[in-house]
């Protein structure tokens, strides 16, 4: 038995009425996986199910009338993900559609915040901010598709945006002084905020990343990055253990407002 | 010569240069004193008609400077709700000389001045009595606003160091004022934000001599930013909305475009480096019959600001002939598209690793 199931205090929902989550995302998919298969997190009372793409082929993933369809250059990969040969995706046969990266790059957002917050006449007040927030998060197709899927109440939804760069000290990122880590924060801080509360108002839980991950702001701390980060020069991908605090998040935002299995989510429907 | 009238021009002559003519066809009311060319930096602020002269000059592909953009990702609506890029830097309306002596001792001057830390509360929103409307719903602390304030005066001191011509439109002799302090708002307490106190408020219209003094010394500040600069002054054709002078509305507008015209013409006829562009004359003279304002009576219809910016294109070509245009996009360096092939293959890798295996 895992670490984690060793000292699990969280009490899991009972395992005859397992919440039905739909992880779907893009590459990042894979450290979420790998959490699960190293058992680094306790699963049970959830009945997991992948279903997603890599860069590519994620670009060939439609939202239409209410189902996610690959195009046909991307079925195989999703197959693949999924493992359970579900070719299209019905929101409503979750109670949880949990989007992972789909490259919402909350770390883009950040950084552009802090570079024009930065300058003497950047100054963005909150209800600037917040504008400039759904203006940025709205570009991004998936968020859109999770803003679709809440409203029309087929899932609840949850997004934890694309992880932060891994900090490797090699592509010009410092780690910043005191000083300029306070400013930093603040900006970091602000921004991430103004993204939970735009989706929010979207019907969307969001899951920004944890601090504990997190180093001068804007970078994963370098024990995130996946196996050979440094050298191989991919400062994209985290690992299980990552992956683990993630889920660990999910779950802990579905317990603190569980859902009830086999419910269609109807409050963002209801709402509306 | 039997008298100095004889042998002037035709635009000398009520008859030939206007009555005579297609009102469409009147023009070079204006001999320009310097040439200001596409290349030149241009900072516009001052009444609402000023950012009808800024919009046509970056739309003929002027260099006009904007120094407090708005940040990506807003639409061109919440541009406009926010105040960006409607004039060089987000003051909203400077609708009198006082005002703009304000900013420019805000930004410029060490030393705060005692009238800077008023600011408006309302129902636990702040606003800026210099620019009450510049966020719709105010600001969440007076620490916001402030530094929002801040940043205003940072693209001020910018736009006044960067541009080589400044237009500032001259729109209004009437203001309000707190009796203590001094400071001008942009608009009367109470008319859209803050709170009106007959005991701390106090109507005032400009004169003659104070504008001309406020003027003179916002034009010293600027100077002493630098020495170069032609400074472009217009006076706005737009009607007050009110009066709080007692008059008539049409008296108080006459009253009002009068003065500010007799300023404007004061200072252009004083310094070679200031120059007067008749926007105002262009509108609102009796032979355009007011074919140019909108059914209220107010708002200047777009092809009224056609017809002034064509008119300001016509007379600096007359005088300096045909400037020769940037072609849109100059100078740009085509986009690189990002590593993406290198990351694909990375994020392939990862998600085969994980998925393939089971």
């Amino acid at each position: 038995m895992c670490a984690a199931k060793k000292n699990c205090s969280m009490p899991s929902p009972p395992a005859d009425k397992a919440i039905r989550i739909c992880i779907y995302g893009d590459s990042h998919l894979g450290c979420l996986k790998q959490a699960l298969d190293q058992g680094l997190v306790d699963p049970r009372g959830y009945d997991i199910e992948f279903w997603g793409a890599d860069g590519p082929y994620f670009r060939q993933l439609r939202l239409q009338d209410g189902v996610i369809r690959p195009d046909p250059e991307a079925e195989e990969r999703v197959l693949l993900v999924n493992g359970r040969g579900r070719k299209f995706l019905r929101p409503g046969d979750f109670d949880v559609m949990f989007f992972m990266g789909a490259r919402l790059r909350a770390g883009e957002f950040l950084e552009f915040l802090r570079r024009r917050m930065s300058r003497s006449n950047g100054f963005l007040s909150r209800a600037v901010v917040m504008r400039v927030a759904r203006g940025w998060a709205n570009r991004t197709r998936s968020y859109r598709y999770a803003g679709e899927i809440a409203r029309s109440g087929a899932a609840r939804v949850v997004y934890f945006p694309t992880p932060l760069p891994t900090f490797s000290g090699r592509d010009g990122a410092t780690q910043p002084g005191p000083q300029e880590a306070g400013r930093c924060g603040d900006v970091v801080a602000l921004g991430w905020s103004s993204l939970s509360e735009v989706a929010g108002s979207d019907g969307i839980d969001f899951i920004r990343q944890p601090d504990a991950t997190v180093t001068g702001g804007l970078r994963t701390r370098a024990e995130f990055g996946c196996a050979g980060f440094a050298e191989a020069g991919d400062l994209v991908h985290k690992n299980a253990r990552f992956g683990a605090i993630v889920l660990e998040q999910l779950f802990g935002v579905l317990e603190a407002a569980p859902v009830r299995a086999g419910a269609q989510h109807r409050r963002a429907a209801a709402a509306n | 010569m039997t008298n100095p009238y004889a042998g002037l021009p035709e635009a000398a002559f009520y008859r030939t240069a206007v009555a005579d003519r297609e009102p469409m066809q009147i023009g070079g009311l204006w001999k320009p004193k310097f040439p200001i060319r596409p290349h030149h930096a241009i900072v516009t602020a001052g009444s609402c008609f000023a950012q009808h002269i800024g919009r046509a000059l970056l739309k003929n592909g002027y260099r006009w400077l904007d120094c407090e953009p708005a940040p990506r990702f807003l639409s061109a609506k919440e541009r406009q709700e926010f105040s960006y890029g409607i004039f060089s830097f987000r003051t909203g309306n400077i609708y009198t000389a006082k005002m703009l002596l304000q900013w420019l001792t805000l930004a410029f001057e060490e030393a705060t001045p005692r009238w800077a830390g008023e600011y408006w509360e309302s129902d636990g929103r702040y606003f800026d009595p210099l620019r009450p409307r510049i966020e719709p719903d105010g600001f969440e602390s007076i620490d916001e606003l402030e530094m929002s304030r801040q940043a205003t005066l940072a693209a001020i001191r910018t736009a006044v160091e960067k541009a080589q011509v400044f237009v500032f439109t001259m729109g209004l002799t009437e203001s309000w004022r707190n009796r203590d302090s001094g400071l001008e708002y942009a608009m009367c307490p109470g008319t859209g934000a803050g709170q009106f106190d007959a005991s701390r408020h106090e109507f005032h219209n400009h004169s003659f001599a104070e504008i001309l003094k406020d003027m003179r010394q916002a034009l010293a500040i600027m100077r002493a930013v630098s020495r170069r600069q032609k400074v472009l002054l217009t006076v706005s054709p737009v009607p007050l909305t009110a009066t709080a002078s007692g008059e008539h509305v049409l008296n108080a507008t006459s009253h009002s475009k009068s003065i500010l015209r007799a300023v404007a013409g004061q200072l252009a006829s004083s310094r070679k480096d200031i120059d007067y562009f008749p926007s105002y004359e262009l509108i609102s003279s009796p032979p355009f019959r007011g074919r140019f304002f909108a059914d209220n009576q107010r708002s200047v219809l777009p092809e009224g600001v056609d017809f002034v910016m064509r008119n300001f294109f016509a007379d600096q070509q007359a005088r300096f002939g045909a400037p020769v245009r940037r072609s849109p996009g100059a100078g740009r360096r085509p986009r690189r598209r990002m590593a993406g092939r290198a990351e694909d293959v990375r994020c392939e890798e990862e998600l085969l690793d994980a998925f393939a295996s089971r």
